[in-house]
């Protein structure tokens, strides 16, 4: 048989599949909602895909506006007709977004417009295909979202890696500069500056190992937590004041535990390691205050836990507020700290999912404010 | 030397690390170059030094500024920028001493219109030489703005 005689026999089978197999094909699709609209947007036809993509039956859409498909916001500002419209004018319109349920749940779907005419070019109506593609949308906004948190551990990374350099090559400088000078002075059978020169290099090569510990327990705070078990932090809080009573009886400090601490299910040893930071840095800075007190109190603020400790010293200028949760960064030159507490502490709070930053309380002083997720509150504080 | 005995040259260190200020005293000094240097330790006390604030009211305008870059409070970006925009400070020359080598300080430090950016050498003898040359280039060398020095 030659090509077109093959062709001509297949003729009226073809025809009859278009008028009946087609429509039964269509009608049985399930994956795409697939339907007619009439000229003015009235669902006209409906098929199996439609009924389980949007929920409803054929009976209760044929005839309605296809606005129903659309959210509020979408409807207010025209987006049915402008579909419409630039499906007539291009043949073609294709859009993305959120569509509507029977019920009012929402999916997100992509949805092909077209129009159809009569062989004449009068305008029947449209044919419309919408798949749901909620799913792959949400895996690409997760994907999204991961690779903004990479870039950004990435950026974290390389200013800690520069940060780090310079905080061990500067004590280099120092070490190798007095040796030079110590070599040379040895040369001239001078000694009356050895030991100056040695405390130099002994200072730098302390504040270097100092700085290598500080280090390497920052990277360890970085990884994940150990087991998550519930913390009592106004018992952990009470066991630190005694542990630093030496201190505190010292400098005349009062604390006060205005409002009991809550239990927080996290890393123990972080926890603890947060809140002795923490009571440290507020021995050191409000002990300047004539009649110092450490204020700690927690209260819940819509879906956190937030706890503060409040001193009373001399406090930190607004432009410092943020600058001291910076690695290395220390607005006291004369302090013995690394600048490294704080950046610790931003990051054990960091890791049980809260937030953490300063504040200057009218009052004077200074305040830091960490939150917690509700979710981690095991009990809220109150001491029997 | 061919110039008649210049007026020294009086440097403003601005360095948070003592034992970086004390060596580069001791280099500068074996410049054997006349100079005289005042040292303050932040950024703070820098723009005060060089507003003449307390305690510096007496305090004369450097003719050089050796500006380390990483100072607690003010750092020394800052700093830059306000000698730089400081109608009365802009013409100073300023020198970055740094221990940073990155790209981002050396880029920022140029668009703020610093007039040399220096890595302090971690080796001690690089280190001295480097110092010395700095005394000699800009006590020497270098011709300052007319009608200063």
């Amino acid at each position: 048989m030659s090509e077109s005689a093959r062709r001509t026999s297949a003729g009226p089978e073809f025809a009859d599949f278009a008028d009946g197999g087609l429509q039964q094909l269509l009608e049985n699709v399930r994956d795409y909602a697939v339907y007619r609209l009439d000229p003015e947007g009235r669902v006209c036809s409906w098929n199996a895909g439609a009924q389980a993509i949007k929920g409803y039956s054929a009976e209760e859409v044929l005839g309605k506006p296809y606005d129903l498909f659309f959210t509020d916001e979408d409807r207010r500002s025209g987006e049915p007709r402008i579909g419409l419209d630039r499906a007539l004018a291009s043949g073609r319109c294709e859009r993305e977004g959120w569509r509507v349920r029977k019920g009012g749940s929402r999916f997100y779907a992509v949805a092909i417009l077209t129009p159809i005419r009569s062989p004449s070019g009068a305008h029947l109506g449209f044919a419309k295909v919408t798949r749901d593609i909620t799913q792959q949308h949400e895996m690409q906004q997760t994907l999204q979202r991961l690779n903004a948190e990479l870039a950004d551990r990435n950026r974290e990374l390389e200013a800690f890696v520069y940060t780090a350099s310079h905080e061990l090559k500067s004590p280099l400088v120092t070490i190798l500069g007095f040796l030079g000078y110590l070599r040379r002075d040895a040369a001239e059978a001078r000694y009356d500056r050895v030991s100056e020169f040695a405390d130099h290099m002994s200072e730098a090569a302390s504040r270097m190992r100092q700085s290598i510990d500080d280090l390497l327990q920052l990277s360890r705070v970085g990884r994940l937590l150990g087991e998550s078990v519930p913390v009592d932090l106004d018992a952990l809080l009470r066991d630190l004041v005694s542990v630093h009573t030496p201190e505190i009886v010292e400098h005349r400090i009062r604390t006060d535990i205005a409002t009991p601490l809550p239990t927080v299910r996290g890393d123990a040893l972080r926890l603890r390691q947060l809140l002795d930071n923490l009571l440290i840095n507020a021995i050191k800075y409000g002990s300047g205050s004539p009649s110092p007190v450490i204020t700690f109190a927690a209260h819940r603020v819509n879906d956190e836990m937030q706890i503060s400790v409040t001193d009373n010293g001399k406090g930190i200028p607004p432009q410092y507020l943020e600058r001291v949760f910076r690695l290395f960064e220390r607005l006291d030159r004369d302090g013995d700290g690394t600048g490294v507490g704080l950046t610790l502490c931003r990051r054990i709070v960091e890791t049980h999912g809260g937030r953490m930053w300063a504040e200057s309380p009218a009052s004077g002083g200074a305040r830091f404010i960490m939150t917690f997720p509700l979710d981690r509150i095991v009990a809220s504080g109150g001491r029997p | 030397m061919t110039k008649n005995a210049p007026a020294p040259a009086h440097f403003l260190l601005v360095e948070d690390d003592a034992a970086h200020a004390e060596l580069v005293k001791l280099s500068l000094n074996d410049s054997r170059v006349a100079n005289t240097l005042d040292w303050v330790s932040d950024g703070e006390e820098a723009i005060r030094f060089l507003k003449q604030e307390s305690p510096y009211a007496n305090a004369a305008r450097p003719d050089i500024v050796l500006l380390d870059l990483r100072l607690p409070k003010i750092d020394g970006h800052e700093v830059l920028q306000f000698i730089k925009s400081t109608p009365s400070l802009s013409s100073i020359p300023v020198v970055i001493l740094t221990t940073s080598s990155a790209e981002v300080d050396r880029a920022r430090a140029y668009s703020l219109h610093a007039n040399s950016y220096v890595v302090k050498p971690v080796d001690f003898e690089r280190f001295h030489q480097l110092v010395r040359d700095l005394g000699l280039y800009w006590s020497v060398w270098n011709s300052p703005p007319p009608g200063q020095r």
